[in-house]
């Protein structure tokens, strides 16, 4: 089997998601590329796991998405305090550390 | 360690056992440091005729103490080196500093630092007898340098007086030029003949090319000049007489200024090679003639006499550079004598007047001070040249040895300078012990003859100023054994005539001072007012005004200018640097903090853009 696909549509998902972290000024937009960014990952665990008949990269995916799901719930309480500090989930009210 | 090493090592003993005195301040070797310096120098004294009845036998003594330091072709001893010229040096070092020490018991009596007063007394006359002992030109030079160090202590004695300490800066200061071209001369003698044993050097001497001796020669002349005073390193002798009055006599008869002379007779051979003989004469003639007339304007006694040092060093100065090496040795001989006695007598005086320099408030002390008077008459016709006293067969010696080589024209300085003698001489004598007294109540009261500690010096020195005159034929045979005396034959008559014409001179400059000063038929104001000479008396009187010179060009000068050099370095080198890396900084910092933005998309921006390099390497690589 060619695993020239599954490269493929990992690095697009990661150029989408590295494309909208840069871009993008919303908090939660960029929770979102992270997103994409890991699963890109996981896109070539999979087909890697795949390629070489084991479950290992599988398995791996798992613990990828039980790390972005914590990160996504610290992550998360961050902006609602940023939030309500700032009362804006836009990156450019954030630029207190700015020179 | 035989003799010599005895000779040269008994002061430096007296130095130590003092020196610690001094420093453990132990109030019982206070008051008994002179027995140390005295016993010390007086046994010295004893080893050192001894040790001239040996040379006299026709020997030659030469010994090593021990070998200082050896590296590569170098190597040097301390040792004693003691041929006719050496053995007369040490006896008159030793007889002068001997009868220095008794009078310092006197004169030094109610100063506070007593102890360290003889100490450094000891250490003076340790360094010049190293210095007249060496073998070798780096003994020479240790001697030479220890000499400058202790002239350096004891002027500086009283070093709370700052005009003491001044010019004890001075001494050190303008000694340091000196020796910083005979230390070249040394290296010199190293580099031509790779030896610096005084046997090996002399031999090869007469094979060396003139120009370079004439360098050598040169270059060992800096350091004589310096330290015996002649022009134009001259000024700091006059200043040295904020000493105590001993060590002026120390300084000026035996130890210091008569080293130049020395070194200069004991390196001869280097000297006769050289073109640079005239050289020598011609600083002589000009040091002599210039400090007698400058000798004329002073009114302090101590400077009147330190002139006249100055001025007598440069006749020894001329008969070196005439040739007549010991012509010049024997006026250091009889110099010694009435030197030392014209300057404890010139104590004797000062102390006798509570402390009053000035002979302008002095006057009619010879009834006072029957001793000191007689003694200092007697210094000063031996020092006039009056016959038959020992000046008159030295200092004729030197103006004939002049004429007979053809050096006319130092000839006629020389004479000149000779009536200048009488005159300022006479003058001295004059206003310091006869005429109207010119004091005042307080020192009336206090005026005695200074107690027996301090005559008896001046009786003992007395007599060799007499007397040391007729042993010129026996001294001139000794010191021809280790130095020679060029002297074109002339008749006798020519001698005969030159002798008359100088000491009517001097008996003529004696009785116009007489005029002046004794008889007072003209005042000496008439001439010093006259609009004519007015200008020239101020001119002398100024010291030609050398002072102020070297203070314009080397202390305002140089020194300032290399301050203002020094202070723009640091402006703009030194601060530049430093402010430079701060501008530096600074403005890599206000590039580089632009992209801080404080936005995390901008971070992310860099770390895609990091991201991307990372990959283009490892990719490219």
């Amino acid at each position: 089997m060619s695993i020239t696909g599954y490269v493929i549509l990992s690095a697009l998902l990661f150029s989408v998601g590295l494309f909208g972290l840069i871009v993008r000024r919303n908090v939660i937009s960029l929770f979102f590329s992270l997103e994409l960014l890991l699963n890109s990952a996981n896109v070539l665990f999979v087909g890697f796991s795949k390629l070489y008949g084991n479950y290992y990269g599988e398995l791996f995916v798992f613990f990828v998405l039980a790390v972005a799901a914590a990160e996504a719930a610290v992550g998360l309480a961050i902006v609602v305090a940023l939030y309500r500090l700032k009362g804006s989930v836009n990156t450019e009210d954030y630029s207190s550390l700015r020179w | 360690m035989g003799m010599t090493f005895w000779i040269a090592v008994l002061p430096l003993l007296s130095f130590l056992i003092a020196g610690l005195g001094v420093f453990f301040g132990i109030d019982s070797l206070k008051r008994r440091s002179h027995y140390f310096g005295l016993l010390a120098v007086g046994l010295s004294l004893f080893l050192s005729v001894e040790l001239l009845f040996e040379v006299m036998k026709g020997k030659v003594i030469s010994e090593s103490w021990f070998t200082w330091l050896v590296s590569g072709g170098l190597s040097a001893s301390f040792g004693g080196y003691v041929d006719s010229l050496t053995a007369v040096m040490l006896v008159v070092v030793n007889f002068v500093s001997f009868f220095v020490h008794l009078y310092s018991v006197g004169y030094m009596a109610e100063d506070p630092s007593y102890d360290r007063f003889f100490a450094y007394l000891g250490l003076f006359t340790f360094s010049m007898l190293v210095l007249v002992l060496s073998p070798n030109f780096l003994q020479l030079f240790f001697g030479w340098e220890a000499v400058g160090l202790s002239s350096y202590l004891l002027i500086g004695f009283w070093f709370k007086r700052k005009r003491a300490a001044d010019a004890a800066i001075k001494a050190f200061i303008m000694n340091r030029v000196g020796d910083f071209l005979f230390i070249l001369g040394v290296a010199a003698v190293f580099w031509l003949f790779g030896s610096l044993e005084f046997g090996e050097v002399f031999a090869k001497a007469s094979k060396a090319s003139a120009g370079a001796l004439s360098l050598i020669g040169l270059l060992l002349l800096g350091g004589a000049v310096g330290k015996s005073a002649q022009f134009p390193l001259h000024t700091w002798l006059a200043d040295a007489m904020e000493g105590p009055t001993p060590i002026s006599a120390l300084i000026h008869a035996a130890t210091m200024v008569a080293a130049g002379v020395f070194m200069v007779a004991r390196c001869w051979p280097i000297y006769d090679g050289s073109y640079i003989l005239p050289i020598v004469g011609v600083i002589g003639v000009i040091t002599a003639f210039g400090a007698a007339t400058i000798g004329l304007t002073q009114f302090d006694i101590k400077r009147v006499l330190a002139y006249s040092t100055l001025s007598q060093l440069g006749y020894m100065f001329a008969a070196l550079g005439a040739g007549a090496y010991v012509f010049a040795m024997f006026h250091l001989f009889t110099h010694a004598f009435f030197k030392a006695l014209l300057f404890l007598g010139s104590g004797s005086v000062i102390h006798a007047m509570s402390g009053e320099q000035d002979i302008r408030r002095m006057g009619g002390l010879f009834k006072y001070m029957k001793i000191t008077g007689t003694t200092f008459i007697i210094g000063t016709l031996a020092l006039v040249g009056i016959p038959p006293l020992a000046g008159f067969f030295s200092k004729d010696k030197i103006i004939f040895s002049t004429y007979a080589n053809g050096h006319f024209v130092w000839w006629f300085f020389l004479t000149l300078g000779a009536l200048l003698t009488a005159l300022y001489m006479g003058r001295l004598v004059f206003l310091v012990f006869f005429g109207r007294e010119r004091f005042g109540e307080r020192e009336r009261k206090h005026l005695h003859e200074s107690p027996a500690v301090m005559t008896v010096p001046l009786i003992v020195l007395s007599i060799p100023s007499i007397f040391a005159g007729f042993l010129e034929g026996w001294f001139t045979e000794f010191l021809k054994k280790s130095v020679p005396n060029h002297l074109h034959h002339t008749s006798h008559s020519l001698e005969i005539t030159l002798a008359a014409v100088t000491v009517s001179l001097a008996l003529l400059g004696l009785f116009v001072a007489a005029l002046f000063y004794y008889w007072n038929k003209i005042s000496p104001e008439v001439i010093t007012e006259n609009p004519f000479i007015r200008p020239l008396y101020t001119l002398v009187y100024n010291k030609y005004y050398f002072d102020e010179l070297y203070y314009y060009l080397f202390v305002r000068g140089v020194g300032f200018g290399l301050g203002k050099l020094s202070s723009l370095f640091d402006r703009f080198v030194i601060d530049g640097i430093v402010n430079g890396l701060a501008f530096i900084t600074r403005g890599l910092g206000e590039a580089v903090r632009l992209t801080q933005t404080g936005v995390v998309n901008a971070y992310a921006l860099y770390f895609a853009l990091g991201l991307i390099l990372v990959i283009a390497i490892i990719w490219l690589v």
